[in-house]
C-alpha cells in the first residue's frame, strides 16, 4: 500500500488517542457531562428549589454588576434553633421551627478577596477585567461564567496533558515495547513530533469542542430553568451570552495557550525521554533547583518568571502579556511576543534533546 | 546471491568491555545463517548494531544503507522481531494491525488476518490477555505478513514451550523462506534451529569464532566414535573435541582427512551443538 506521511502521522496520532483514551477522550466528555447532568437535575427540580431558585433569579436579576455574592450565615439563636432567611424571598422575621438549618442568601456587599471562615462563608466571584480592544460586550454579560466552566476544562486538560508528555517518551521504554515501535519505519523525529501535537494540536482541540458544546448546552438548560421558575429564559440568560465572541474568546485563547506551553510540553518530553524511574521528579526537581540555585546565588527571580510565563496561570489586573485562564479572551495586542518566541527557541532544543535520546539511550 | 550484510572492523564498547570486538562478516541474500552464541556472547548487541539501534564503529552496511543513519528507510527492508512480548500490552490486536497497516508500506493485513485465523489469537484480544506463546504467534503473523528482504529474529523463541518452538521454526520456513528472503537468527538453543540453516555463525566474547555454511562444515569437520585401542590413536590426531559415548569417545576433528579418520571408527558428520560446544572449549 502506498502510505505517504499524512498517512503515518494520522496512525501515530491514532495510536495516542487509543492508548491514552481515557484521560485525553473520556475524561472531558464525562466531565462536560457531569456538569450538564447536574443542570438537568436542578431544572428538574426546579420546582422544589424554587425557594432558592428564586434566589438565583434575584442574582441573575440583581444590580450588582457582574459580582455574585453568596453569603450563608449559621444564626443560632437563644433559643438554640437556627434560623432560615433568604433576602427578597421571606421576610427576616419569618421564624421557622426550631433544630431547622438557615441559609441565607442576600445580595450582600462583601469586599472582593474576602473569605471568612467563621460565623460567615462568603465568595466572590471576581469582576473581570475590562478589555482591552473592542470593548462591545455588554456590561452584565454571562461570559465570563462560562469562560469559568472554560477554565476548569483547560485545567483539567492541563493535568492530563503533563500526565500524557511524562509517559509519552517513557512507558514504551519500561515495557520494552519501544523495541517494536523501532521496528517499524518510523523515525524518531516522527514519532515525537506526533506525540507532540497530540498533546499541543490535538487535545486542545479535544477539550476547546467539548468545552464549548457544554458552554452551548449548559446555556440552553439555563434557559430552561429560568423558565420553569417563570422568568423569561431569553432575557436573563441567552441575551447575555454572545456566543461568536465567546467562541473567538476562547479558541484565541487555547491558541496562545498552545504558542506558550510548547516549551514547557517540550520539557516534559525531554524529562520523559531521559528519566530511568520517575520522569515526574525529574521534570520539577531540575526546575526547582534552579528557581533556588538562582534566588540564593544572585536574589533574582527571573527563571522563576520565564518558567510561569509558560505555564497556565490566572491572568488578573494589568498582567495580561501570557497565557492564562481568562474571563473573556486573550488581549492580542499585550502578548509576550519575545518570551513566546524564546519558548520556541527552548522548546526546540528540549525535543532535539528527546529526539536524540529516543534514538541513542532509549533502553532503561 | 547478493550480498546484504557486510561489516568490517564493526565494533561497541561498553566501557572497557567489548561486546562486539572487531567484527568483519559478510552475509549472502537467501540464507537461513544462525547466530549462535553463550548468553553474553554479543549477539543482542551485534544484531542491533545490524539494525541501526545501536551506536558502533567500523564498517556497516545493511541492503547498501549505514543503519546508523538510514534506520527509518532501511526499515521498509528489514523486520525484526527483537524478543519475545515486545508488543504495546494494552493494544488490542487490531489496533496492532491497524498501526502496521497505516506505517508500513508493505505490509499485507489480508496476509496477517489470514495467518492469526490459523491461531487462537483474536482480533478483538489486547495483548496482554495473550500467553506469550500467542503473543509471539501474533508478532510472527505480522513480520510474515510484511513483504522484507531481510527478517532479524533475536531469540524469538525464548520463554516458549517445545510445541509452540518447533511450530514457530516450521511456519518460518514453510510460509515464509524463499530464495529471495533472508533470515538471521540468533539462539542459544542450537538444536532447534540446525535443521533449519543455511549458514551458521558462533559468536563467543564479542569475536566471531566460526562463519560457515552447513555444507562446507559437514565437509571440514568429521565426528569419529572411537572404541577400545584406538582412542589413543585417534588423539594423536588431535582432535578439537572429546566426549565419552558407550565404550568409547566421540572426537571431533577440524580439516582432516575423512579416509584416514573413517579408519579409526565410525566417521559422522558433527551435530551443529557438538561442534558448537567443541569450538567454545577451544576457545577457552
Amino acid at each position: 500500500m502506498e502510505i505517504n506521511n499524512r498517512i503515518k502521522f494520522h496512525t501515530m496520532i491514532m495510536r495516542e488517542l487509543q492508548e491514552y483514551r481515557g484521560s485525553l477522550l473520556i475524561t472531558p466528555v464525562a466531565f462536560g457531562g457531569a456538569l450538564i447532568v447536574i443542570m438537568l437535575v436542578a431544572v428538574i427540580f426546579a420546582g422544589r428549589l424554587a425557594v432558592i431558585g428564586e434566589g438565583a433569579l434575584g442574582i441573575l436579576m440583581g444590580d450588582e454588576g457582574r459580582s455574585i455574592n453568596f453569603e450563608v450565615t449559621i444564626d443560632e439563636d437563644s433559643s438554640g434553633g437556627q434560623e432560615l432567611y433568604i433576602d427578597r424571598v421571606k421576610p427576616d422575621t419569618s421564624t421557622l421551627p426550631s433544630q431547622e438549618l438557615t441559609v441565607v442568601v442576600t445580595p450582600l456587599e462583601v469586599p472582593e478577596d474576602t473569605w471568612n471562615f467563621s460565623q460567615e462563608w462568603s465568595f466572590s466571584a471576581p469582576s473581570p477585567e475590562p478589555r482591552g480592544e473592542g470593548d462591545d460586550i455588554e456590561g452584565d454579560s454571562l461570559n465570563p461564567v462560562l469562560g469559568g466552566f472554560h477554565n476548569v476544562f483547560c485545567l483539567i486538560m492541563f493535568l492530563v496533558t503533563i500526565n500524557y508528555l511524562l509517559g509519552c517518551l517513557y512507558t514504551d521504554r519500561k515495557d520494552r515495547s519501544i523495541l517494536f515501535w523501532k521496528s517499524m519505519p518510523v523515525s524518531e523525529w516522527q514519532e515525537v513530533l506526533a506525540k507532540l501535537a497530540v498533546a499541543s494540536v490535538v487535545v486542545p482541540i479535544i477539550y476547546l469542542g467539548v468545552s464549548l458544546i457544554t458552554q452551548i448546552l449548559e446555556t440552553y438548560i439555563a434557559m430552561v430553568l429560568v423558565w420553569r421558575m417563570d422568568g423569561s429564559g431569553t432575557e436573563l440568560v441567552l441575551s447575555r451570552v454572545q456566543f461568536i465572541p465567546l467562541i473567538i474568546d476562547q479558541m484565541g485563547g487555547m491558541v496562545v495557550w498552545v504558542l506558550f506551553t510548547l516549551p514547557a510540553y517540550a520539557w516534559f518530553m525531554l524529562a520523559s525521554a531521559t528519566a530511568k524511574r520517575s520522569p515526574f521528579l525529574l521534570a520539577i526537581a531540575i526546575p526547582i533547583g534552579l528557581v533556588l540555585g538562582e534566588r540564593l546565588l544572585f536574589g533574582t527571580q527571573y527563571v522563576l518568571a520565564s518558567i510561569a510565563n509558560h505555564l497556565p496561570h490566572k491572568i488578573d489586573g494589568d498582567d495580561v502579556n501570557s497565557l492564562g485562564l481568562y474571563d473573556f479572551g486573550p488581549v492580542w495586542s499585550q502578548l509576550d511576543y519575545l518570551g513566546m518566541v524564546f519558548g520556541f527557541v527552548f522548546a526546540g532544543a528540549f525535543l532535539a534533546g528527546a529526539v536524540w535520546l529516543r534514538k541513542h539511550r532509549f533502553e532503561t | 546471491m547478493a550480498t546484504l550484510i557486510k561489516t568490517d572492523g564493526l565494533d561497541k564498547r561498553f566501557g572497557d568491555t567489548a561486546a562486539v570486538d572487531r567484527v568483519s562478516l559478510t552475509i549472502e541474500s537467501g540464507s537461513i545463517t544462525g547466530l549462535i552464541g553463550p548468553n553474553g556472547a554479543g549477539k543482542t548487541t551485534l544484531l542491533r548494531a545490524l539494525l541501526g539501534l545501536n551506536a558502533c564503529d567500523g564498517g556497516l552496511e545493511v541492503m547498501g544503507l549505514d543503519p546508523r543513519t538510514d534506520r527509518t528507510k532501511l526499515q521498509e527492508q528489514v523486520c525484526f522481531i527483537a524478543d519475545t512480548a515486545v508488543l504495546p500490552a494494552w493494544m488490542k490486536v487490531s489496533q496492532v494491525l491497524d498501526y502496521v497497516t497505516g506505517v508500513h508500506p508493505r505490509f499485507s493485513r489480508d496476509q496477517a488476518e489470514m495467518l492469526l485465523s490459523r491461531t487462537e489469537v483474536r482480533l478483538t484480544h489486547r495483548v496482554k490477555e495473550l500467553s506469550k506463546g500467542m503473543t509471539v504467534q501474533l508478532h510472527l503473523a505480522i513480520v510474515m505478513s510484511i513483504d522484507a528482504k531481510l527478517l532479524v529474529l533475536d531469540e524469538p523463541t525464548l520463554g516458549l514451550d517445545i510445541l509452540f518452538r518447533k511450530q514457530f521454526f516450521e511456519q518460518l520456513l514453510n510460509d515464509y523462506y524463499d530464495d529471495e528472503r533472508t533470515i538471521l537468527i540468533s539462539t542459544h538453543q542450537v538444536e532447534e534451529v540446525e535443521n533449519i540453516l543455511t549458514d551458521a555463525i558462533f559468536m563467543r566474547a564479542g569475536k566471531i569464532v566460526l562463519h560457515e555454511s552447513m555444507d562446507s562444515m559437514a565437509q571440514r569437520f568429521s565426528e569419529v566414535h572411537v572404541v577400545g585401542a584406538a582412542v589413543e590413536q585417534a588423539q594423536a590426531h588431535g582432535p578439537l573435541s572429546e566426549r565419552s559415548i558407550m565404550g568409547g569417545k566421540a572426537m571431533i576433528f577440524e580439516d582432516k582427512d575423512r579416509e584416514a579418520l573413517s579408519q579409526l571408527g565410525q566417521l559422522h558428520t558433527p551435530s551443529v551443538a557438538d561442534l558448537f560446544i567443541a569450538k567454545m572449549g577451544e576457545e577457552r
